[in-house]
């Protein structure tokens, strides 16, 4: 069902239930004031639209776009609220920068910030959810660089647009969305028991030390008269819950219209003691006092205030990090004491339960082989994060002549951040080490943040038919943004009572009390303009250039020059195939362009920066970093060809794409000579600075189908959109050698995708002895003698090699490129919707592959040392002839940890995302209570995981948007939170 | 075409999109927490800043704010093979050293800011300061670079005397301070110039910043912190001792003798002296002429500050230079002991400037120069805010008298300035030396250089001592843990130039036996 109704006099809704992005006239928005009609563009757009977002128990907006748009990644990563997500469009652009796109919400950029938080162990804020889903009427994604190249030096990533909805002339209506549900964890890991720890500790123990009295003893150590068997993934994990309340107003008529609406929704994680809770409200208004001018102002504020939990993902291995504490505890150590209190030792840390000496055999030195009390960390301490958001901005557009109109729009993205950190005395942890012991004590650390983004636009649009045929619509404009970001941060410990937490003030604290302020502005100028020309709704050309200047380029390249363009030809409407029935409409079309990526420059890295230099006790001054005139963006040369074609009478539309992606002159750390003298730049290694000097590409293709499977005459219809993209990613020049992540086997490297595996070649246990083997770099077995000489390299079998004994293998010696990537290769969706009458079923599946995850949880879980395992180490070798990929147990030998191929798995999945079931009412029913439409539905988001990896979901990435780790190390399983599946059930009501 | 509302409502518009473009000041944006340089050169009260911004590059941990003086010294036959610097002390180091490396980087790092004044300096035509605080600042400037060129010559190039004319490889000469973009030029990929080139760029260095440099630079701990003339001098004569110009040696050290502005401590612990935890203060000490300031809050720290190395417990002990100063021994074992020692029997700098510890085991010795250093005599930790010592006056008497006996054989002058150190510190039963305690000049150099090992040791010096004056690095250690000798010309008796430093340079030649 799809109705069109014209709204002022450009712009088109398109309001339907069934999934619809066929080529009939549906618009698309196109940046600064500009439209056009699908059948025209020439450029690669792709939209989603609002019935895909509406209801959606989704944490951001970009969470929505997973699996809906070819050649577009989303990446959750993880299961806790509010976490980061990954967006790629068309790949990985970059190595050092961000490869994060640009959102632009209702004409005005966002901030690029892709994780405000600054707080260590702390939680992630990803601006992006600020927006409130329902508000949101499209989100149009541009890919290529006839699209995109308005956008200029911000575009390379892609630019995704935001339109936000509004009031529709005619139309008064009251919405109110209503909806709850609950989530869990959709995977959790399967861990030892008490009896099984115990047997496999004293396993790994004994085979060590043959007459050892055993370390891991089961027993009632907190005399509660129950022998002590703890799951401790139950005790951190649990059912969660969501409500959900939505109710917007809106109105118009000739001489203006409004959308606003309020909003609240509280979740309660699937981690204890998570929760986020968000408000939001919105006024979009438009007046037309007269026939030549209009005016309005869209304004959003989001206030959302989520209690996380310290190291939530990215700093998983924080000991404080529930997934750390929960997978490591041994499980027969209990939780309480018989009282109800938790059981801690003298110093905090979780009780030995009947152990003895086991933590003998846990090598964190820091805290003599014990654990945090992982239900007490995430009780006890906090790690809040609020956040407020002012998004917003106002227009005044006159329309001087027929054609013409010019706009000048000031939008404002306004963000107060309030971090929040306490550790609790009570339990060990930074708490207790300042001032626990004396019955004082905890640590509280804030930070506030303020980040103002303001833009001033002006631009005049003129559109005009010349003659019959020659249609033309042209855009030019000036804009510039200032973004100034301030934060000030303050600590406190020793603090006389936890009543103190929340604020504190006179504290007597020598040892923890520190803040400081920092600030950072950059600003932009620019100059776009566009140009569309069609002749005869048959032949199309695009022509869009900018020119940006920023604060954080260097004075020799302030200036960058953008231009793109874009021919189309819709040979459908040529006399030749006006004989080919099948094919309804055809069009053809290329694109090229040049568009930069600025995101990964900081606002002072091109200026020698001088700052303090303490000589002894006399101030003075040293030199931070050296300039760098030339500093600029990187450049990213796209082509796309391809064509959309509607056929069989509309009942299948067809986009296809061939896009490529050059990009050039790649920010990379280039070392000078150490004679030079010179600072390194901040983040890389002495006597380095960024310079535009690296080369990478990525190529693919993207097909996207839309269907109408079956259309019955008693009303039946099943519609399908199914999309698939194919990318191939190179880096192609690294003069200054190869690009570390954080993982060793991850590097960019010259003629190798940036996300592939180098990696050590397992070889698989000796089944004569249960030694773990490698391959060393020429492809000979080295092995790891745990007998005797224990401790040995084996190079063959032999126990020297050259004379020499045995060195061990390592990725930095012996690593091999596996040809494997951590991206993936091939992505898509499909999307299928059943309606018949008013009930509606949509099934959305996502699915990605072809590329592999380190199971570094694995890894982890597997260890020897005396902390808890993954049932998996069961299948460990025990006598010979075992075949299996778990060495014999040796305590705390971890040798098997050490990277390689063992940990590396497929990624491949297939995910019911979403299944929908959504019933409208019969009218004369719904008008019963007043209402002209009432929509009662129930769904299930992430129902089920079709794949083989071994971990708890496929979809994961530890290091989300954190620069160049998330570039080359994307698709790292570092203990992250599992992810969700979520049930839900609600109603729209519209009066 | 039909106008839809006035002509002056479209003229307004159209100028406000017209004057949007105005405003360029917008792209000019500054960090808030920092300078540019433009602004460092705007007053005198800044460049004055800026020019303490030179020597706070000098407390680099890495170089001469704490490892060049170690990398000397644990190469000498003063140490017990420490239980850090492993391949340093028995000089079987790679390429690929990140001791040589950090070195290497170090240097230069630390003459960056020094090369940074006279390039802006100048480029600015003085910047508007006062003619003597410009002339003082670029003086101040070349010794700094003298300095770190010196240090980097010695660690990374064989002896003066190595060839007949200095002929053979020194380090890179680097009078550039090369901003963002120079530095990636061709022209930094800097060859090594030859030792002779090196001392010559010292020298005149050096003695422009005589010219330049101040006699006091405003207060008594200033006057050790910042390079003055008598500074100057003084490291230029030893620059000239080794480079065998021993008359020019002679020359410069005479001139800081002369001029009266320094005399020895009443004794040799008084240039170490600092009360545990409290900033050192030069007050009373007269024979300090520059250390390299540091304070409890600002020095190299856990990871670097040279307390960290030589304080009892840690890495550095020195039971072979314990044993070669006066004092009771151990018959049985031939150990140093403490026990008997008096100020009869025993060195000052034994008793004051070393404990005896027997916890942890083994036993040890240990210097008490970089310790918290109770003037009351009790051993404390090591002392993070320790200053580092460059030039002292002991070291300016014995450089004159080793040149003097070097060049006239045994003179009165030499003996009396061989006595001046030694007396205050020799064992009261000792009898001072006399010109007829010496068999020939040879033996009173000898002598002369004892004193030198005794009165310097744990400086920096030891080592090359050894080297310029072509002498065995003897065995040394205790116990059954020796490192063998070394002869002074063994190629591996220097480092090698970082592997890492070759890949980024071609035009650098590697030293023999790397």
């Amino acid at each position: 069902m799809s109705v069109e109704l014209p709204v002022g006099n450009e712009t088109k809704f398109n309001i339907g239930l069934a999934t619809d992005t066929k080529m009939t006239s549906e618009v698309v928005v196109t940046g600064y004031g500009g439209s056009q009609d699908v059948k025209d563009i020439t450029g690669s757009f792709a939209k989603l639209d609002q019935t895909k977002l509406t209801s959606q128990p989704v944490q951001s907006a970009d969470q929505a776009l997973a699996g809906r748009v070819a050649g577009v990644q989303i990446t959750n990563s993880s299961g806790t609220l509010g976490d980061a997500v990954t967006v790629r469009i068309r790949g990985i652009n970059s190595i050092n920068g961000s490869s994060q796109p640009l959102f632009v919400i209702d004409g005005v950029p966002m901030t690029e910030f892709g994780n405000l938080n600054i707080m260590t162990s702390g939680l992630r804020y990803n601006p992006l959810a600020d927006i409130n889903p329902n508000d949101i009427e499209s989100m149009t994604v541009l890919k290529d660089a006839s699209a995109a190249a308005i956008y200029g030096s911000r575009a390379t990533n892609g630019v995704i647009l935001i339109t936000t909805k509004k009031g529709k002339s005619g139309q008064s209506k009251l919405t109110l969305n209503v909806s709850g549900g609950m989530m869990e964890p959709t995977k959790l890991p399967k861990l030892l028991n008490a009896s099984e720890f115990r047997d496999i500790t004293n396993e790994k123990l004994n085979n060590a030390l043959p007459n050892a009295a055993p370390i891991a003893i089961n027993g009632d150590a907190n005399m509660d008269g129950v022998e002590d068997d703890t799951n401790w993934v139950d005790q951190i994990y649990q059912r969660g819950y969501i409500q959900d309340y939505q109710l917007a107003l809106t109105s118009g008529n000739d001489k203006g219209s409004y959308y606003a609406s309020v909003g609240y929704s509280d979740q309660k994680g699937t981690i204890v003691s998570n929760r986020l809770r968000r408000a939001n409200g919105r006024i979009n208004m438009e007046l037309t006092p007269k026939t030549w001018a209009k005016a309005g102002v869209n304004m959003s504020f989001n206030h959302a205030y989520n209690q996380g939990v310290l190291g939530p993902n990215l700093t998983s291995n924080f000991f404080a990090s529930p997934t750390f504490g929960a997978l490591n505890a041994q499980p027969n150590i209990p939780v309480y004491n018989a009282d109800g209190s938790y059981y801690l030792d003298d110093q905090r840390y979780l009780g030995q339960g009947s152990n003895v000496g086991l933590t003998t055999y846990i090598p964190y030195t820091g805290t003599a082989g014990r654990l945090y009390h992982p239900l007490a960390t995430l009780k006890l301490n906090n790690n809040n994060n609020t956040q407020r958001r002012l998004l917003g901005n106002a227009y005044l557009t006159v329309t001087p002549l027929k054609g013409l109109s010019v706009t000048t729009k000031f939008g404002v993205d306004y963000i107060n951040n309030y971090e929040y950190q306490y550790s609790d005395p009570s339990i060990a942890g930074l708490g207790f080490d300042f001032g626990g012991v004396n019955g004082l004590g905890g640590l509280v650390q804030k930070t506030r943040a303020d980040n103002t983004l303001t833009t001033w636009q002006n631009y005049a649009t003129y559109s005009h038919l010349f003659g019959d045929n020659h249609n033309i619509d042209a855009t030019f404009g000036y804009e510039q943004n200032l973004e100034t970001y301030e934060a000030s941060f303050t600590s406190g410990a020793f603090l006389a009572d936890p009543i103190f937490k929340d604020n504190y003030s006179g504290l007597f604290d020598p040892l923890q009390s520190g803040q400081g302020t920092s600030r950072d502005v950059t600003a932009w100028q620019s100059l776009f303009g566009r140009l569309n020309y069609a002749f005869s709704d048959k032949y199309y050309a695009t022509f869009t250039a900018r020119r940006d200047a920023s604060s954080r380029f260097g004075e020799q390249e302030r200036w960058g020059f953008f231009p793109g363009a874009s021919v189309g030809w819709r040979i459908s409407r040529e006399a030749f195939m006006s004989d080919i029935s099948v094919i309804n409409d055809l069009k053809l079309k290329a694109s090229y362009g040049l568009v930069g990526n600025s995101a990964g420059i900081s606002s002072y890295a091109a200026a020698t920066l001088i700052g303090q230099g303490q000589y002894g006790i006399y101030p003075g001054f040293a030199i931070n970093k050296l300039n760098n005139p030339s500093l600029r963006w990187e450049t990213g040369k796209k082509l796309d060809i391809g064509f959309d074609a509607s056929i069989l009478k509309d009942r299948i539309g067809i986009n296809f794409d061939f896009f490529s992606n050059d990009v050039d002159n790649l920010l990379l750390g280039v070392p000078a000579p150490y004679s030079s003298g010179i600072p390194n730049d901040p983040g890389l290694p002495l006597v380095s600075k960024f310079r535009n000097v690296g080369r990478m590409y990525n190529r693919g293709v993207e097909l996207t189908l839309n269907t109408t499977n079956l259309e019955t005459p008693t009303g039946f219809k099943w519609t399908s959109s199914f999309n698939y993209s194919y990318l191939v990613n190179r880096v192609t020049e690294l003069p200054a050698g190869d690009v570390q992540s954080s993982v060793v086997y991850r590097f960019a490297s010259e003629g190798h995708p940036i996300t592939e595996y180098n990696l050590l070649r397992w070889v698989g246990v000796n089944p004569a002895n249960g030694n773990p083997q490698w391959l060393d770099a020429n492809g000979n077995v080295r092995e790891y003698n745990y007998g005797l000489p224990a401790g040995t390299w084996l190079h063959n079998g032999e126990s020297t090699l050259n004379g020499q004994p045995v060195p061990e293998p390592s990725t930095q010696t012996d690593g091999q490129w596996t040809g494997k990537t951590g991206f993936p290769k091939w992505m898509g969706g499909f999307d299928n919707t059943f309606s018949y009458k008013g009930l509606q079923l949509e099934i959305f599946l996502q699915y990605s592959g072809g590329n592999y995850l380190y199971n570094s949880t694995r890894s982890q879980l597997l260890t020897f040392s005396a902390t808890n395992n993954t049932t998996q180490i069961l299948d460990r070798w025990r006598q010979p002839g075992d075949e299996t990929n778990i060495p014999r147990l040796f305590i705390n030998q971890n040798q098997h940890q050490r990277s390689s191929t063992l940990f590396m798995e497929k990624g491949d999945f297939l995910r019911v995302r979403q299944v929908r079931l959504a019933y409208l009412l019969p009218t004369a029913i719904s008008q019963k209570f007043g209402s002209s439409r009432v929509n009662l539905f129930a769904m299930v988001q992430n129902a089920f995981v079709f794949t083989k990896y071994s971990g708890l979901d496929p979809e994961v990435n530890v290091a989300a948007n954190e620069g160049t780790n998330s570039n080359i190390a994307y698709g790292i399983d570092q203990r992250s939170n599992p992810q969700v599946r979520t049930y839900t059930a609600g109603f729209n009501i519209d009066f | 075409m039909k106008l839809t509302f006035p002509f002056i409502g479209r003229a307004a518009l159209l100028s406000l999109l017209l004057t949007a473009g105005a405003g360029c000041e917008l792209l000019d944006q500054q960090s808030p927490q920092d300078f540019n340089p433009d602004d460092v050169f705007s007053s005198p009260g800044r460049v004055d800043k800026a020019a303490a911004g030179m020597y706070d590059a000098l407390q680099d941990g890495e170089f001469l704010g704490s490892f060049a003086l170690i990398y000397s010294d644990v190469r000498s036959d003063d140490v017990d093979l420490p239980s850090g610097f492993q391949n340093l002390a028995t000089s079987t180091l790679q390429s690929g050293d990140g001791n040589a490396l950090g070195a290497w980087a170090g240097g230069y790092r630390s003459m960056y800011m020094a090369n940074y004044m006279i390039r802006e300096l100048t480029r600015r035509n003085g910047a508007g300061i006062p003619a003597d605080k410009y002339n003082q600042y670029i003086a101040e400037a070349k010794f700094i670079r003298a300095l770190c060129h010196f240090t980097l010559v010695n660690l990374f190039a064989h002896p003066y005397r190595f060839s007949p004319d200095g002929s053979h490889l020194g380090v890179p000469i680097q009078l550039d301070a090369p901003d963002g973009t120079e530095a990636y030029q061709p022209a930094q990929q800097k060859p090594r110039a030859t030792v002779k080139q090196v001392y010559e760029q010292v020298t005149q260095d050096l003695k422009d910043a005589i010219k330049g440099l101040p006699v006091n630079q405003g207060s008594t701990n200033l006057n050790v912190a910042r390079a003055t003339k008598d500074a100057a001098c003084g490291l230029l004569s030893r620059v000239y001792l080794y480079q065998m110009q021993y008359d020019s040696a002679a020359r410069y050290a005479n001139l800081v003798i002369t001029s009266t502005r320094h005399q020895m401590n009443a004794e040799a612990k008084d240039a170490f002296s600092v009360t545990a935890g409290e900033e050192r203060n030069f007050v009373s000490d007269t024979e300090s002429i520059f250390f390299i300031a540091m304070s409890q809050n600002d020095n190299p720290n856990t990871n670097a500050a040279i307390g960290q190395f030589y304080a009892p417990g840690t890495s550095i002990s020195i039971g072979p230079y314990v044993r070669a100063l006066p004092g009771p021994f151990n018959s049985a074992n031939n150990l140093p002991i403490p026990n008997g020692s008096t100020a009869a029997n025993t060195d000052r700098r034994r008793l004051d400037l070393t404990v005896y510890r027997t916890s942890p085991p083994p036993a040890r010795w240990w210097t008490r120069k970089y310790t918290g250093n109770l003037p009351s005599g009790a051993a404390g930790n090591s002392n993070r805010g320790a200053w580092i010592p460059i030039v002292r006056y002991p070291e300016i008497l014995l450089n004159r008298a080793e040149a003097l006996a070097r060049t006239s054989g045994i003179t009165t002058e030499a003996v009396s300035l061989l006595n001046q150190v030694r007396d205050r510190s020799k064992p009261t039963s000792a009898a001072s030396y006399t010109t007829a305690s010496f068999a020939n000049a040879q033996a009173l150099i000898d002598a002369i250089l004892t004193e030198r090992r005794f009165e310097l040791a744990f400086e920096g010096h030891r080592y090359y001592d050894l080297l310029r004056t072509a002498a065995f690095v003897p065995e040394h250690g205790t116990g059954t843990i020796k490192v063998p000798a070394l002869a002074w010309n063994d190629p591996r008796s220097i480092l090698p130039i970082p592997a890492n430093e070759l890949q980024r340079n071609p035009n650098l030649v590697q030293n023999t036996g790397y």
